[in-house]
């Protein structure tokens, strides 16, 4: 099944963010087109993160010769216009919501930004740092002695694109029953904070501290184990939520006399006063077994083993390659590399080309569009 | 639960407080003519569903006593009554289910599964995570259900898809996020993995993922909006956040891990310790960042007055906020991040906003979980048409258990 629902959709994505930019890759992913409009000449994103969001796009790089003109011709065939841009800047190109709801009624505005567009939060220089430090998801994650640690490259813009992606595509659906556009917007600290919140709830619940407590979840999150722990070659995640769980555990290490303790079938208690005891119990065993034994082991015995997987051993998981999950793309030197794909079962594509920057607008594909 | 914003002031921030922006809650009817069933489990695709719960559509959420929802089912607290009714009160439970009903219906019973098939018939979305096989268990299939309403979209979430070697592997969040190579790619520059263990995001990632697809599939262009099977895999769903960390381990030859606090452009994002109890600071300083310009000890500075200085230079620069500052939070609480309500059986709970501004209405729950086929009654005599004499019959042949 090719599932392209989106086909036929035009976006404009206008700005320079990378979220804006996940935004439109989002939505070429189920079928749309997107025209992406770069305001500056200065890359804000790496080349890295442009060659995964940035394939199958049209891109334009905004000048003042092209840019009011490129937005004119194109606004009237476009169904979302999706933007970072300030409602100053919006203002100033005649872009603004009150200034275009009118002119475009079927268009469908969407805006992002880090921390919002109003108070003393929408002045501030932000972006990715900004997100996940004032969303509470930081101050959650590293070591109870050491400081908060961030999580590596753009987990928050992913968040902004994807977020807007989905509030715009309900305003098209919307726009199918009223026939009017709506305005929508995504601010990218209250994604993550909503997404911090949301687990953060359970510790809260069992009276357990909300803080950061290295490889395990605060308290355990009420049942022991909820932790990443060592093993003969890496790491692997071990996740209880039951009592089946823990006792699948057991089984899984051949039924140890300590296991026999009511000690250690008290979940709650392992999970919030003496974690470290059981631990000292567990990794001995865990040392002895690589994280594919562990995985193997845990299908037999049904339970939640999740080995820590390094980034190159993505590609070769049997599981993403049963499902054809990973597809390519070319950068502008015709180098191929592989990435994750669409999550979901669809025929397969071409390889997404990286299409260079143009400082001019192809007549023909204007013409197109006006057509 | 979670306590109301009490109003407290936020250091680094309280100059925010006068100016917020003009969204506020409010009611959203955007797919009030739509309906959705689910039969889920967990918070994942759960939450799927509360997205268009709260957007106006009438959602039914299937359960069954001989399938309860693991958020229905967990160990109770020490200190609660004998009588307290824990199926009714964990958080999860609320973040995932709120605005809601809730049928009753014993699947494994043919009068029950007889009523799920027609529930079905109505529906416009089916939204469904139990383990791939469940249906056929039944005497069911996703193409039967299709062809019995062939306008029905679909989703299937299960943690690794319906197909493939793993696909009955049991699954939570932090498993997810090890398997897709994203817990290994946090820790401190000595490059030993920490994880993530505290924010299971693989659920909140793959619930709106799956919210986006099955509004893809609604917001089609007429001539090719129809029906459609949805297979969304979670760990490939997670697995899409580390894209660029492929990419980079391709260009570079070196598979990326643990780097510490650094940008995704390499620059340094300084944590840097203020006054107050675990206070910190986050900056992402230039490489041409002046000597002296942080001092090492910031111990007797206030994250305000270290976050006023720097953004005044053009850094980036921001408070670390905790949880519970979070949840104090006047700009957060005005965009109803977080949401308090009245429940029947415990007092009130509190959950999760949906974290969209549309047409600066951020939409508010029209209410908690709802009670353990509550509205059982209501969906099979209403949506159903059923009499209430035949409902009596249904109920005697054990289709309610």
């Amino acid at each position: 099944m090719n599932f392209q629902p989106l086909a036929g959709i035009r976006v404009v994505e206008l700005g320079r963010s990378l979220g804006l930019a996940y935004a439109g890759k989002f939505l070429i992913d189920t079928g749309a087109s997107v025209t992406s409009i770069r305001t500056l000449s200065e890359e804000v994103y790496s080349h890295d993160a442009s060659l995964y969001v940035d394939v199958r796009k049209e891109r334009f790089r905004w000048t003042t010769d092209i840019g009011p003109s490129l937005i004119e011709e194109l606004l009237p065939s476009t169904d979302i216009l999706v933007t970072d841009l300030s409602d100053s800047e919006l203002t100033s190109l005649d872009l603004a919501w009150c200034q275009i709801r009118d002119q475009f009624p079927n268009l469908v505005l969407a805006v992002v930004s880090p921390l919002g567009r109003a108070g003393i939060r929408g002045t501030y220089h932000s972006g990715e740092l900004a997100m996940q430090a004032m969303s509470g998801l930081m101050h959650l994650v590293g070591d109870p002695n050491r400081e908060p640690l961030s999580i590596p490259y753009n987990l928050a813009s992913f968040q902004v694109g994807l977020h807007a992606a989905a509030a715009a595509t309900a305003a098209v659906r919307r726009r199918s029953k009223t026939g009017a556009g709506n305005r929508v917007e995504v601010i990218g600290v209250e994604v993550l904070a909503s997404y911090a919140l949301s687990y953060a709830n359970v510790f809260t619940y069992y009276g357990i501290k909300n803080s950061r407590n290295g490889r395990r979840s605060p308290g355990s999150g009420g049942r022991y184990p909820y932790a990443i722990f060592p093993c003969k070659d890496g790491y692997v995640s071990l996740i209880a939520r039951s009592a089946r769980d823990w006792e699948g555990f057991v089984k899984m290490m051949g039924n140890p006399q300590w296991a026999k303790d009511p000690r250690y079938q008290d979940l709650y208690g392992m999970a919030v006063t003496y974690p470290e005891e059981v631990d000292k119990l567990v990794e001995p065993w865990l040392a002895e077994h690589t994280r594919d034994e562990l995985l193997a082991l845990a299908q037999k015995f049904q339970v939640p083993i999740g080995p820590v997987r390094r980034i190159h051993e993505l590609e070769s998981d049997e599981q993403l390659q049963y499902r054809g999950f990973f597809e390519r793309v070319i950068d502008e030197k015709g180098n191929e590399f592989v990435v994750p794909g669409r999550p979901w079962v669809t025929d397969p594509r071409e390889p997404g080309v990286l299409r260079e920057v143009e400082n001019t607008r192809p007549k023909e594909a204007s013409q197109d569009l006006k057509g | 639960m979670s306590p109301p914003a009490t109003g407290k002031p936020i250091p680094g921030r309280v100059k925010s407080v006068p100016e917020l922006s003009k969204s506020g809650l409010g009611s959203i009817d955007w797919f009030e003519d739509l309906i959705v069933v689910e039969a889920t489990i967990g918070l994942s695709a759960p939450l799927t569903g509360r997205v268009f719960a709260e957007l106006g559509a009438e959602v039914i959420k299937v359960e069954s006593e001989h399938k309860l929802d693991v958020n229905r089912n967990r160990l109770p607290r020490e200190s609660d009554p004998p009588d307290f009714p824990n199926r009714e009160s964990f958080s999860l439970l609320h973040e995932g289910n709120s605005s809601k009903k809730s049928v009753r219906l014993n699947l494994k019973s043919e009068v029950g599964l007889e009523l799920f098939v027609r529930l079905l018939k109505h529906a416009d979305v089916f939204i469904q995570n139990f383990v791939p096989g469940w249906l056929e268990r039944l005497g069911l299939s996703i193409e039967a259900l299709m062809k019995a309403n062939p306008d029905l979209i679909v989703l299937s979430a299960a943690g690794y898809g319906q197909e493939g070697p793993l696909r009955t592997q049991r699954s939570y969040a932090p498993v997810m996020t090890s398997l897709a190579g994203f817990d290994g790619l946090v820790g401190y520059s000595d490059g030993n993995v920490v994880g993530t263990m505290a924010l299971a995001l693989a659920d909140l990632h793959s619930a709106y993922y799956g919210a986006y697809l099955v509004m893809a599939a609604l917001s089609g262009l007429p001539e090719d909006r129809r029906g459609c099977h949805i297979d969304l895999s979670q760990i490939e769903a997670t697995t899409t956040l580390v894209g660029e960390a492929m990419i980079e381990w391709q260009r570079t030859g070196t598979a990326p891990g643990p780097r510490g606090n650094r940008g995704p452009k390499g620059i340094e994002w300084r944590l840097i310790r203020c006054q107050g109890e675990d206070s910190w600071v986050a900056a992402a300083l230039p490489e041409n960042t002046p000597e002296g310009l942080i001092e090492e000890d910031q111990l007797l500075q206030s994250r305000e007055a270290l976050v006023e200085r720097l953004q005044a230079l053009g850094i980036e620069c921001i408070p670390v906020l905790s949880i519970e500052e979070v949840r104090t939070d006047l700009d957060f609480a005005a965009h109803g991040l977080f949401q308090q309500m009245p429940h029947p059986l415990i007092g009130s709970v509190s959950t999760t906003g949906i974290p969209w501004h549309l047409d600066d209405v951020v939409p508010k729950a029209t209410g908690p979980a709802p009670i353990f086929g509550a509205h059982t009654r209501e969906v099979i005599t209403g949506l159903l048409g059923v009499s209430d004499l035949d409902y009596a019959t249904y109920k005697s042949l054990g289709a309610f258990e």
